[in-house]
């Protein structure tokens, strides 16, 4: 009973502020209205932000997942001494303020050999490091659980050369976990507004960057939208909760630790 | 990495052999290696070099002396305060939280309530400010709500604010409490049932067992979720400087202002106040470390 009353709280308080939003949106006076939301349909500015977004989020899965699932396959296999060194180095990112990398990155990136700022590539870049947490403990633990080795090995005495067992054998087993993955780092760059603020700015602007433009020039719209970022959110953690499904246990994956 | 010329004679051919594998291993990791390096560490080491260069171009600690300023050190003591306020609110209550996870009869919903938690954990920044805005601002529902009903106003009457520190103080809380549940729920799962009964028969109460088993297994891994809340909230950006539009004195806003502005721009200052923030933040790493190889002996 008591734990049903704290989980009641729980989720109410994590709930609350959307009701917020939707109160502040709605209701025109006393008068219901989708007005603010409608609003998005003929804004060519928010719809060129939101595919930069898209783009960068779809870029930052696709470099990350492979990265990191070939990364960490080939510790487990090949160099399982590194692995505490991939741990730490995949931690890391988790812990260093999004401001201290921007302002090393700017000041490494803004003078040649390599000029980066203010470009999409940087910020995707930026992107997959901060994602790092998220998707190297996915695959991790995927590795570790399906016994990876044995599999590999079985593969190996039938003729499978080395990429064909990671593609055709590991990959697959470790599919839940990267999909769980995916999603999260998917929901995380939607969402991430430090390193594209310091980064790029207007040169590439994403769809956080406008919300916070909206919000100051036009609260009810910049609030309408922000529920997108909401339904965002909530969508990936649906598609997370079906993709951990088929492999019970695997939702850990998307656990940092 | 095939086998050397037999002329070698075994031992060199075998070193040669070993000499090829390591190369081969080595190559595998070169792509992760590079990326790591490119946009990681050395932009970690360009900050640290780059304090130690002052405005002069001479090498020193004129950067830092600067960063000793008062209201640098204010800054510095702001964040710290609210960092550790909302990582022990955040732990004291999503212990509680996972506790009625794991024991509770939601046991079969723990999927979606651990998903639902990875994901509010990373739900913070402006869109987060603009939901405790509308919520608890000025005219916001609940402000109005509690106004109507119990004729009491949250902002004239009660000093509270969503734009002060307090204000921020709830606004963190939202994503903390996720992530400490998410940091909780394993350790509180881990204390195992035979322990308990264990305890049982040989004649302790809830008690003793609390005070003797329970506490000491689990204290390592909260004491580590706990220092993990601590440095996710001091390097939180978004959500500061959207709420409060700079208004509250913390560091990352600090560093935001002297690499953003055009006029303000101080790249010197901006990386001996990062490395200040990397210090503190090391020291938080270092008690997460701790504390996770203390629980490692119970937790297998």
């Amino acid at each position: 009973m008591i734990q049903r009353i704290v989980l009641v709280l729980f989720f109410a308080y994590l709930l609350l502020p959307i009701t917020g939003v939707l109160h502040f949106t709605l209701l025109d006076g006393t008068r219901v209205t989708a007005a603010h939301y409608l609003q998005a349909l003929g804004d060519g500015e928010f719809q060129a932000y939101i595919v930069h977004s898209l783009a960068l989020a779809v870029a930052t899965v696709a470099i990350s997942v492979s990265l990191m699932t070939f990364t960490a396959f080939w510790v487990h296999m090949r160099a399982p001494a590194l692995k505490p060194l991939l741990e730490l180095l995949s931690f890391l990112p988790f812990v260093v303020p999004a401001v201290t990398l921007a302002l090393g990155l700017i000041e490494i990136y803004s003078r040649p050999p390599l000029v980066l700022t203010g470009t999409a590539s940087l910020l995707t870049f930026a992107y997959v490091v901060l994602a790092l947490p998220f998707t190297y403990r996915a695959v991790e633990n995927g590795l570790s659980a399906i016994d990876s080795r044995t599999l590999s090995e079985a593969a190996q005495s039938l003729g499978a050369g080395w990429w064909r067992r990671f593609i055709t054998v590991i990959v697959p087993n470790l599919w839940p976990g990267i999909v769980s993955a995916a999603l999260l780092t998917f929901s995380l760059v939607m969402g991430e507004f430090t390193l594209a603020l310091f980064l790029v700015g207007s040169a590439y602007e994403t769809y956080p960057l406008y919300l916070n433009e909206v919000w100051r020039s036009d609260p009810k719209y910049g609030a309408a939208l922000a529920i997108l970022s909401f339904l965002i959110t909530w969508g990936s953690s649906v598609l997370i909760l079906g993709a951990s499904r088929r492999a019970p246990g695997q939702v850990q994956g998307a656990v940092l630790k | 990495m095939i086998a050397a010329a037999p002329r070698d004679g075994p031992a060199r051919a075998a070193r040669r052999a070993r000499a090829g594998r390591a190369f081969a291993t080595g190559a595998g990791l070169v792509p992760f290696g590079a990326f790591v390096i490119l946009f990681l560490l050395l932009p970690g080491a360009q900050m640290v070099v780059g304090a130690f260069i002052a405005q002069d171009g001479r090498a020193g600690l004129a950067n830092f002396a600067r960063a000793l300023a008062p209201q640098y050190l204010n800054a510095f003591r702001t964040s710290i305060a609210i960092s550790v306020e909302t990582a022990l609110v955040g732990a004291v209550v999503g212990t509680v939280v996972a506790y009625a996870i794991v024991h509770g009869e939601a046991r079969r919903r723990q999927a979606f309530v651990i998903t639902f938690c990875t994901v509010t954990s990373n739900f913070a920044g402006v869109p987060l400010a603009f939901a405790f805005v509308t919520t608890l601002g000025v005219v916001g529902w609940v402000t109005v709500f509690i106004q109507a009903v119990f004729h009491v106003n949250l902002y004239n009457d009660l000093g509270f604010a969503i734009y002060s520190y307090y204000g921020l103080v709830l606004v963190y809380a939202y994503f903390q409490l996720p992530l400490m549940v998410l940091l909780a729920v394993p350790a509180i799962a881990g204390l195992r049932r035979e322990w308990r009964e264990a305890a049982q028969t040989l004649g302790a109460g809830a008690w003793r067992y609390w005070r003797d088993v329970g506490l000491p297994v689990l204290a390592p891994p909260l004491v580590g979720a706990t220092a993990l809340l601590f440095a996710n909230a001091f390097g939180a950006y978004a959500t500061a400087y959207s709420l409060s539009s700079g208004a509250i004195n913390l560091v990352p806003l600090r560093i935001g202002t002297l690499i953003n502005g055009d006029v303000s721009f101080d790249a010197g200052l901006a990386n001996a106040l990062g490395v200040g923030m990397t210090i503190v933040i090391a020291a938080a790493i270092l008690i997460y470390q701790g504390a996770n190889r203390r629980s490692r002996r119970w937790m297998r």
